[in-house]
């Protein structure tokens, strides 16, 4: 008996029957949307985070205290932005095509069961409901690809079918394994089941049931549908504001989806020591999305022929292995005693290091020792600079000081030295300096305008190392972005205003005055 | 039964990762590459015209902008070749500082390269952002130097613009230290990455004769097979002193140019490392005129930069600005294979190769 | 039976003729097609009023994850759908004939006597299981031979369109 239907037996007694079974069931309704709502903006959030980390750089962390708000100001940017949709796509289905995407995904809540006797609705099917529905999300993506009236759409399209349907096949071969130990298709009756935890008892199956499922739900290594160096985001180049938003949305959904059927059926759902069921449930669930977010940071895409031959050269036919090999076990020994796990791993690296063999790279023959070695090593590698200090600078609060000759934005004019004598107009190569002089009241020029262009200058400093009596300088500025073109001609009055802003180049005695320049990897002591 | 219909789509000018403003226009039968047409030309400056008009001094940021991600070895290139021309002499100090800031910058061009080619598979930034440290410990070096970060205008005819100043030195020293830990970090993420594998073995492989063939130079070339380094072949400033390897790499296809460009950088390491240990005192600049009226005659200066052999050919009529200043690109030159070594492959790989080839707009388009 | 099944019931009887008939009846193929897809998720419907929950599983998974799928690829590889579904000149009499079958089918359906369980047994799919499998009264060799003819048929599809 779920929380849900006893609290709907208990209703009985007050209420019509009608409104007994539907009020309880549309408060849960409710509740479920938030938490899956939520913890998708989460998601989103901990992936940029975290991803960020993995590559020793910050994430976002301006909006709201540590970025938290990041995620609503993503969503708040999707939707104000103007719906456009091409003028000879297919309207109808341009607009159906983000809803049934988005659906199928959201459904799968239904059964999943986040603790004791916490679950919507106990079918008896669960498992089988699960995937059928996010069979039904592939034909969501195709309506995109081809509503969309973009031939790079429906490319992407294509391969969506082509990828989804091919990786159906073994994640579902791999849940097979889990059902015929647990006995039930039930999500309850699995984890139930699950005294000693699946991942345990069914290796191979989970390391299946893992890659199939990054696969289904479109995550890196297998994003090809969205690869933007290739297809340029594919199915949904051409949507924006809310349906891109539901598409995103859509996306990160499954991905909670998949973590925690993952956890269900693999990691034990609720069930461990001490805490309560639903607080280890998303301790699991974020650690089954933690490594997803892991293989995303640190693998390259697979290109779309070698994603079928993956799936159906090596994922399929040890799946149906494990299958059988766990199909005999249930004949032999019908309890499945804790053992077992020991005889199932080394099955497992068996069969993956046979099979790996038998599924060599093009161009290099058959090798053993290409069994995912490579990968862990680049895994191991990133999961090191997880915890390294990010070498961001949070600009413009921290500013890192430009080097004592650095080539800045303005000059800076010495009037009473200048002599007149154009040097530095001449030497510059986009003549951008435009001096006029006259006969001053003692010998000598004096120097009515001088005006230089800098939105054309490139700061080569000619005119600096030209001026032979050393009256002009270059600044150590950076930072003068103006709203208005005019504000870049600057004239002698600015130049004179900022001498404390010289910059040492092509003077090497002013060196020793100015502040020493931050270096990402400075010199040791003692040097 | 079905007859299918090739189609044609334009990677445009406005491409996620198409290395700036190139354009293919490629026909597809399905996933299959049948005809690879590469437009460029968006970013055309007429740097060359623009050059007739300058003198041989105002010309160096000029070429700056060519390959604007290795503004050093640009710069090298031209200063050499006035030089030969106008047969000025440059002092041992400036010899020795120069090859220290060209090898800096194959490094760092070799970094980005690499990074981005990654990041075109799908890596997602990651090895391009680890990269991404190391080359701006370089450009910090740069900016020490010269003031600027990408488009530095170090080179002078005759020498360098200054000398380096004190605190160089011990970050220099910092640096080269730690870099083979870093490449080899690099390998550790990447070198037996099985869908690295995957992706780029046996894909756009390049025959010797056919780079041959078709002038392909630098790290292209070597990794089809061909041991030709013009600081070997022809050498020019002081390479004749140090003590490196030139690698190369048996098959030529996307995972050897990947790995030329790691052994490379190695090799510079160990080139910079000579280089600091030998570096004398002295000057650096022998003073040149501004107007500077080389004698009648023309010259064609090479060097080996990190994208191959990048050359500027000078014509000169006894007048401060060049008669004619053309500029062998070595970008546009290797592109040149590119349809070839595409037709036949699938979408995703053409993408890989054109990172492999290692183009920059700035030098096709000039 | 109860208020909820029955208004459950004909709401998606009409969504399903409805379905039906734009299928038949849409000028775009592609429309066409999704329509045939909706119609089939909502015989999954039927099947779960009637509790029978194994089978609307396996028919959202077959008909919709597997068949609509195929339905629309197949559709978007081979024709030219700007042009639409053409109707034909045999409208009217395929009309009758369409008619004359479903009168038929009704009087077939509604005169026999079906046999019909008083109580569903939960659950459905281990009823099912051993309807299938169980040694004295299953059909265990009816399930390989037709397992034996997919595998047949998905052999011939590589064969026929694999690249010589």
């Amino acid at each position: 008996m779920t929380i849900l239907e006893q609290f709907q037996q208990w209703l009985l007694n007050y209420w019509p029957s009608w409104a007994a079974y539907l009020v309880p069931a549309l408060i849960a309704f409710i509740i479920i949307v938030i938490i899956v709502l939520v913890m998708v903006l989460m998601f989103i959030y901990m992936e940029r985070r975290i991803i960020g980390r993995f590559q020793i750089r910050l994430g976002p962390n301006r909006a709201g205290p540590f970025g938290i708000l990041q995620p609503v100001a993503d969503a708040i940017k999707v939707l104000i932005k103007e719906d456009i949709v091409p003028i000879r796509a297919d309207r109808w289905v341009h607009y159906w095509a983000p809803i049934i995407t988005f659906f199928p995904a959201l459904m799968i809540f239904a059964v999943i069961p986040w603790g004791q006797g916490a679950i919507f609705a106990d079918l008896n099917i669960g498992i089988l409901y699960v995937v059928a529905i996010s069979s039904v999300g592939a034909i969501g993506i195709f309506m995109a690809g081809w509503g969309s009236n973009n031939k790079f759409s429906l490319v992407a399209g294509m391969r969506t079918i082509a990828q989804m349907v091919s990786y159906e096949i073994p994640l579902v071969l791999s849940i097979g394994g889990v059902l015929i130990i647990a006995g039930s298709l039930s999500m309850m009756d699995i984890v139930e089941a699950q005294n000693v935890p699946f991942f345990l008892l069914q290796p191979l199956g989970f390391v299946i049931f893992f890659i199939a499922a990054a696969s289904e739900i479109n995550r890196s290594p297998f994003d090809l549908l969205e690869a933007e160096s290739e297809i340029v985001t594919g199915y949904h180049t051409e949507y924006s504001g809310m349906k891109f938003a539901l598409f995103f949305f859509a996306e990160y959904t499954h991905a909670f989806a998949l973590s925690t059927i993952a956890a269900t059926l693999f990691l034990g759902g609720w069930r461990f020591a001490l805490l309560p069921g639903p607080i280890w449930f998303f301790i699991k669930v974020l650690l089954v999305f933690i490594v997803l977010l892991w293989m995303r940071s640190t693998l390259p895409r697979v290109r779309v022929d070698q994603l079928m031959g993956f799936a159906w050269k090596f994922l399929f036919p040890l799946a149906l292995i494990n299958l059988f090999i766990t199909a005999t076990e249930a004949i032999i020994w019908p309890g499945f005693p804790w053992w077992l796990l020991f005889l199932n791993f080394a099955i497992a690296a068996l069969l993956i290091v046979l099979w790996s063999g038998l599924f060599p790279v093009p161009g290099e023959g058959v090798s053993f020792k290409r069994y995912g070695r490579g990968i862990a090593k680049g895994m191991a590698l990133t999961f090191k600079h997880l915890f390294r200090h990010p070498i961001t600078v949070q600009y413009p609060e921290q500013r890192l000081t430009p080097a004592r000759r650095f080539r800045g934005y303005q000059l800076v004019w010495y009037e009473d030295q200048c002599n007149g004598c154009r040097a530095c107009a001449r030497a510059c190569p986009v003549s951008i300096i435009d001096i006029e002089t006259r006969k001053g009241e003692e010998k000598g020029l004096v120097v009515e305008k001088l005006e230089v262009d800098f939105g054309r200058c490139l700061f080569c400093g000619l005119c600096v190392e030209a001026c032979p009596v050393q009256a002009l300088f270059m600044s150590r500025d950076y930072e003068k972005a103006s709203y208005r073109r005019e504000a870049l001609v600057m004239n002698k009055e600015q130049f004179i205003a900022a001498p404390d802003k010289r910059s040492a180049y092509a003077y090497p005695d002013l060196e020793d005055e100015m502040p020493p320049q931050t270096l990402l990897a400075p010199p040791k002591e003692g040097r | 039964m079905f007859k299918t219909e090739p189609i044609m789509i334009n990677f445009g000018p406005q491409h996620p990762s198409t290395h700036g403003v190139f354009r293919m226009r490629i026909t597809f039968d399905g996933e299959r590459i049948l005809d690879l047409e590469p437009v460029f030309g968006y970013l055309h400056r007429g740097i060359e015209k623009l050059g007739e008009s300058k003198t041989y001094t105002q010309i160096i940021p000029y070429t700056d902008r060519l390959d604007y991600l290795a503004s050093m070895t640009n710069n090298h290139a031209y200063v050499l070749a006035v030089e030969k021309l106008a047969e000025i002499e440059v002092p041992e100090r400036a010899e020795y500082l120069r090859v220290i800031m060209a090898e800096l910058m194959r490094i760092a061009s070799h970094l980005m390269t690499v990074g981005f080619m990654l990041n075109e598979m799908g890596a997602f930034f990651t090895p391009l952002l680890y990269m991404w440290r190391e080359r701006e410990k370089i450009l910090d070096l740069f900016e020490m130097v010269c003031g600027q970060r990408l488009t530095y205008n170090y080179m002078r005819i005759g020498g360098l613009s200054q000398d380096i100043p004190e605190e160089f030195m011990p970050a220099l020293e910092r640096f080269i230290e730690e870099m083979p830990g870093f490449i080899d970090e690099y390998d550790q993420l990447l070198a037996e990455n099985e869908i690295l594998l995957a992706r780029t073995k046996g894909v756009g492989i390049l025959p010797p004769e056919q780079a041959i063939n078709c002038s392909v130079s630098g790290p292209v070339l070597r990794a089809s097979g061909v041991q030709w380094d013009l600081r070997r072949a022809d050498p020019y400033s002081i390479y004749d002193r140090f003590d490196f390897e030139i690698p190369t790499c048996q098959n030529g296809d996307v995972y050897d140019r990947y790995r030329m460009r790691i052994l490379e950088m190695r090799q510079s390491v160990r080139i910079v490392k000579q280089a600091m240990d030998q570096l004398p005192l002295g000057e650096v600049r022998t003073k040149v005129s501004a107007t500077l009226r080389p004698p009648k005659g023309e010259v064609y200066g090479h060097i080996e930069g990190p994208k191959g052999e990048l050359g500027f050919y000078l014509v000169s009529d006894g007048s401060p600005n060049p008669y004619r200043f053309h500029i062998r690109a070595p970008a546009i030159i290797n592109l040149t294979m590119f349809r070839d070594v595409c037709v036949g492959r699938l979408l995703a790989d053409a993408i890989i190769i054109l990172g492999s080839i290692d183009i920059c707009m700035g030098e096709v388009d000039r | 039976m109860e208020t909820g099944i029955v208004i459950a019931f004909w709401v998606l009887a009409a969504v399903i003729v409805g379905a039906a008939l734009a299928v038949v009846f849409f000028r775009n193929i592609f429309h066409a097609a999704l329509f045939l897809v909706l119609c089939f998720f909502t015989i999954a419907g039927i099947f779960v009023i009637l509790s029978a929950d194994f089978l609307a599983g396996a028919q959202v998974l077959i008909y919709v994850g597997a068949i609509g799928v195929l339905i629309i690829f197949a559709i978007m590889l081979t024709r030219e759908t700007k042009r639409g579904n053409p109707s034909g000149r045999l409208q009217l009499p395929a009309l009758i004939v369409g008619l004359l079958f479903l009168i038929t089918m009704v009087v077939v359906v509604v005169s026999t006597n079906w046999n019909v369980v008083a109580e569903i047994p939960e659950p459905t799919i281990s009823s099912l299981a051993q309807a299938l499998f169980s040694k004295e009264n299953g059909f265990v060799l009816a399930f390989e031979i037709a397992a034996a003819l997919l595998l047949a048929a998905i052999i011939g599809a590589i064969v026929l369109v694999r690249e010589k």
